[in-house]
C-alpha cells in the first residue's frame, strides 16, 4: 500500500459518506437478507473506525487550527480557519529543538534497528535450520523474556549503563532498544526463513556453493523483504519508546522527540494547536513506514501469534 | 540437520552456536544480568548509581509492608489501582477487540480499507496519543466536556485528569482505546484460522448464528484468546506511558492515579531510592506470579 491510501483517513468523512451511499445502487440487485448484513456490517464497521480515527483526526484538525478557533465551542473536524501557524510556531521556537531531537530520533532508531538485525537475522537463521543442543532453552527465553517486569530490568540496567558510563549517551539507548526487541525479531524470522524450502539451500551447495555462499547468495536475497519488515517494525517501535528515553537521556540537546514534545507541551499546557502540531510531525514517520510495511507487518504479526 | 554435506564433525557441530552467540550475549549482559542484579539491588540500601549497594536483608519490604503512612500507603493503593486498572483495560480490550475482530473478519466490499483505519493508531507513538486525549479531556474547550454537555449527560463541564482527587476512569478509557485493536488483530487471526468447512457443517445441522458462535467460534479459538490475554495482562500490568504523563507529568505528581510500575520508577528515578523502587517491582511481579506461572506453564508445552 502505498502513501497516499495510508494517509486518506484525514478526508475520511467525505469518503465515508460516499463509500456507504454509492453502493446503494449495487445492493439493490442483491436480496434484501444480505443488503441487511451489509448495512450492519457497514454501521458497525463505520462505529470502530470513528472510535480509532477521531481522536488522530482530532489531533490533525487541531493542528491546522487558529489560536482563536481553537478556543471556540463550535467543534467541527475540519479547522474552522485553516491555518500553518502552528507548524511554523513548532519549527522557530527555539525551545522546541525540534531538528536536534528529530535528528537524535532518527540516528538513535536507525542504529538499533541495524543492531537489532544484525543479531537476530542469524539468530533467526540458526533457529530455523539447525538441530542443536540449548536450541528449547533459548527459546523458551525469548518468551519468558516478556514476562521480565520492565521497571525491574531498567533498574538494573540502569546502573549497570552507568557503570559502562552510557548513561546521558545514545549508545546506551542504542543497545537497550536492540536488545528489547530481540525476541520477538528471532521469532518473526525464523517464521521467514522457515518459508523458504532447504531444498533451494541444498541445490545452491550440490551446484558449488559453500554453505554460507548458499546463505549469501539465496537465502539473504529471498528473506530480504522479511527482514525489512521486522526492521521496519524495530523502527517504529524504537521511535515511539518513551520510558527508557525519559530515563537514560537527561540532557534536553540529547533527547528523544517523545519525550522532547513532552517537556515542550509541559511549558505551554494549554497551548494545544502547536502542541497538536509537534505531535503530527511526530507521528509522520511512524504512518510513512506503517503505510509501507502495513501488509507485511500485519500478516507478520499475526503469523507470529497464531503459532 | 538436514544439509548432509561432508565437513569436520566438529566444525559441523559448532556452527549453530556461531549464529547464536550475538544474541545469547546481548540477552545475557543487557537483559539477564540487569533482571537478576534488579532483585538484588532490592535487598540492597542503594539509593543512587555510584552508592555501595549494602546488603540490608528484607528491609526495603518491610518498609513498604508495615504502616499506613507514606510509601507503604502509596504501595498498598497503587496495588490495588494496579489490579483495577489492569483487569477493567483488558476486560474492556478483550470485549471490544473480539467485536471488532468478529465484524472485520465478515466478507464485505472495503473490508481492506476498514482494516487498515482499525489498525493504523498501533503505529503512532503512545505518546502523542495520549497528549492528544489529554486535550480532548480539556475542561473548557475538550471535544469530551463538550459532547458530554451538548448530549445532556453532564451538567457542567468536568476536570477529568490530573487532579490529586482524580479518578482511574478517564484513564481506563485511553488504556483500552490504546490496546483494542492490537487485541482485535491478534483475535483476527485466529478467527482466520477456522476452517470453513466447520461454520458449513454446523449450519447444515440447523445451528443459529448465536449457536455457531458459542459452539465453533469459541472452542476454536480458545488458545488464541488465552495467549492474547495473558500477553495483553503482562503489558498492562506494566504499562507506563498513559498514566505516567496524564498523571504525573505536571508539577505535582498525581498519585491519585498510580499502579505499581509508576511507584517503582517514581521511587527510583525520581525520589532516588533505586533500592526501594526494586522491591516495589519485585512485589509487583510476584503479584502477577500466578498469572505468569500458568502462562510459563503454557508456554513451555508449545514449545
Amino acid at each position: 500500500m502505498d502513501l497516499p491510501d495510508s494517509l486518506r483517513p484525514l478526508d475520511r468523512p467525505a469518503a465515508r459518506r460516499t463509500g456507504a451511499v454509492a453502493p446503494l445502487s449495487w445492493w439493490r440487485s442483491l436480496n434484501p437478507r444480505k443488503a441487511t448484513r451489509l448495512l450492519v456490517i457497514y454501521a458497525l464497521g463505520l462505529v470502530i473506525v470513528a472510535t480509532t480515527m477521531i481522536p488522530v483526526l482530532w489531533m490533525v484538525k487541531t493542528s491546522f487550527e487558529t489560536p482563536e478557533f481553537l478556543h471556540d465551542l463550535r467543534i467541527q473536524f475540519w479547522p474552522l480557519k485553516f491555518t500553518w501557524q502552528n507548524y511554523l510556531a513548532v519549527l522557530n521556537n527555539p525551545n522546541t529543538l525540534i531538528l536536534r531531537s528529530t535528528y537524535n530520533s532518527l540516528s538513535v532508531a536507525f542504529l538499533a534497528t541495524v543492531l537489532n538485525l544484525a543479531i537476530t537475522a542469524s539468530a533467526g537463521y540458526a533457529m530455523s535450520r539447525f538441530e542443536f543442543r540449548g536450541k528449547a532453552v533459548f527459546g523458551m527465553y525469548l518468551l519468558l523474556f516478556y514476562m521480565i517486569p520492565r521497571t525491574l530490568m531498567l533498574i538494573g540496567m540502569f546502573v549497570l549503563l552507568a557503570k559502562l558510563h552510557l548513561i546521558n549517551r545514545h549508545l546506551g539507548l542504542v543497545i537497550t532498544y536492540a536488545i528489547g526487541g530481540i525476541p520477538l525479531a528471532i521469532w518473526w524470522l525464523k517464521g521467514y526463513f522457515d518459508a523458504i524450502p532447504v531444498e533451494i539451500e541444498e541445490q545452491a551447495m550440490i551446484d558449488g556453493c559453500s554453505r554460507l555462499g548458499a546463505l549469501w547468495r539465496v537465502i539473504v536475497p529471498l528473506a530480504l523483504p522479511g527482514v525489512a519488515a521486522v526492521g521496519m517494525i524495530q523502527f517504529v517501535d524504537s521511535w515511539n519508546e518513551f520510558q527508557l528515553a525519559l530515563t537514560i537521556i537527561q540532557t534536553d540537546t540529547l533527547q528523544l522527540l517523545p519525550v522532547r514534545i513532552v517537556y515542550f507541551m509541559g511549558f505551554q499546557r494549554t497551548d494545544w494547536g502547536p502542541t497538536m502540531a509537534f505531535s503530527v510531525l511526530v507521528a509522520i514517520p511512524a504512518i510513512i513506514l506503517f503505510g509501507i510495511a502495513q501488509r507485511n507487518m500485519i500478516s507478520g504479526l499475526m503469523s507470529g501469534f497464531s503459532k | 540437520m538436514r544439509l548432509g554435506l561432508p565437513r569436520p564433525r566438529v566444525q559441523r557441530a559448532l556452527l549453530p552456536y556461531w549464529f547464536i552467540v550475538p544474541a545469547v550475549v546481548g540477552l545475557v549482559l543487557f537483559s539477564i544480568y540487569p533482571f537478576l542484579s534488579g532483585i538484588w539491588y532490592s535487598f540492597t540500601s542503594i539509593g543512587w548509581v555510584g552508592d555501595d549497594a549494602q546488603f540490608v536483608g528484607l528491609r526495603n519490604y518491610q518498609q513498604l509492608w508495615t504502616g499506613d503512612v507514606g510509601v507503604a500507603k502509596l504501595f498498598k493503593e497503587s496495588f490495588v489501582r494496579s489490579i483495577q486498572w489492569t483487569v477493567l483495560v483488558v476486560g474492556g480490550q478483550f470485549l471490544i477487540g473480539l467485536g471488532v475482530a468478529l465484524v472485520l473478519n465478515e466478507r464485505f466490499p472495503g473490508r481492506s480499507l476498514f482494516r487498515t483505519l482499525t489498525m493504523l493508531p498501533i503505529a503512532l507513538p503512545t505518546v502523542i496519543m495520549v497528549l492528544t486525549w489529554q486535550w480532548m479531556y480539556d475542561p473548557y474547550y475538550g471535544l469530551i466536556n463538550h459532547y458530554l454537555v451538548q448530549w445532556g449527560l453532564l451538567d457542567d463541564p468536568k476536570i477529568w485528569v490530573g487532579q490529586n482527587d482524580s479518578t482511574l476512569w478517564p484513564l481506563v478509557v485511553v488504556g483500552i482505546w490504546r490496546g483494542f485493536p492490537f487485541m482485535a488483530l491478534m483475535l483476527l487471526s485466529g478467527l482466520q484460522g477456522i476452517p470453513d468447512e466447520l461454520y458449513d457443517a454446523a449450519k447444515v445441522d440447523g445451528a443459529g448464528a448465536v449457536a455457531r458462535f458459542s459452539h465453533v467460534t469459541l472452542p476454536q479459538m480458545r488458545t488464541i484468546i488465552g495467549i492474547a490475554i495473558m500477553l495483553h495482562i503482562l503489558w498492562w500490568w506494566n504499562h507506563f506511558d498513559i498514566l505516567l504523563i496524564i498523571g504525573a507529568m505536571g508539577q505535582q505528581f498525581a498519585y491519585g492515579s498510580s499502579t505499581l510500575p509508576i511507584l517503582s520508577w517514581v521511587e527510583a528515578f525520581r525520589w532516588s531510592h533505586l533500592g526501594l523502587g526494586a522491591a516495589v517491582s519485585v512485589l509487583a511481579m510476584l503479584g502477577l506470579g500466578g498469572v505468569i506461572l500458568w502462562n510459563a506453564r503454557r508456554e513451555l508445552r508449545a514449545v
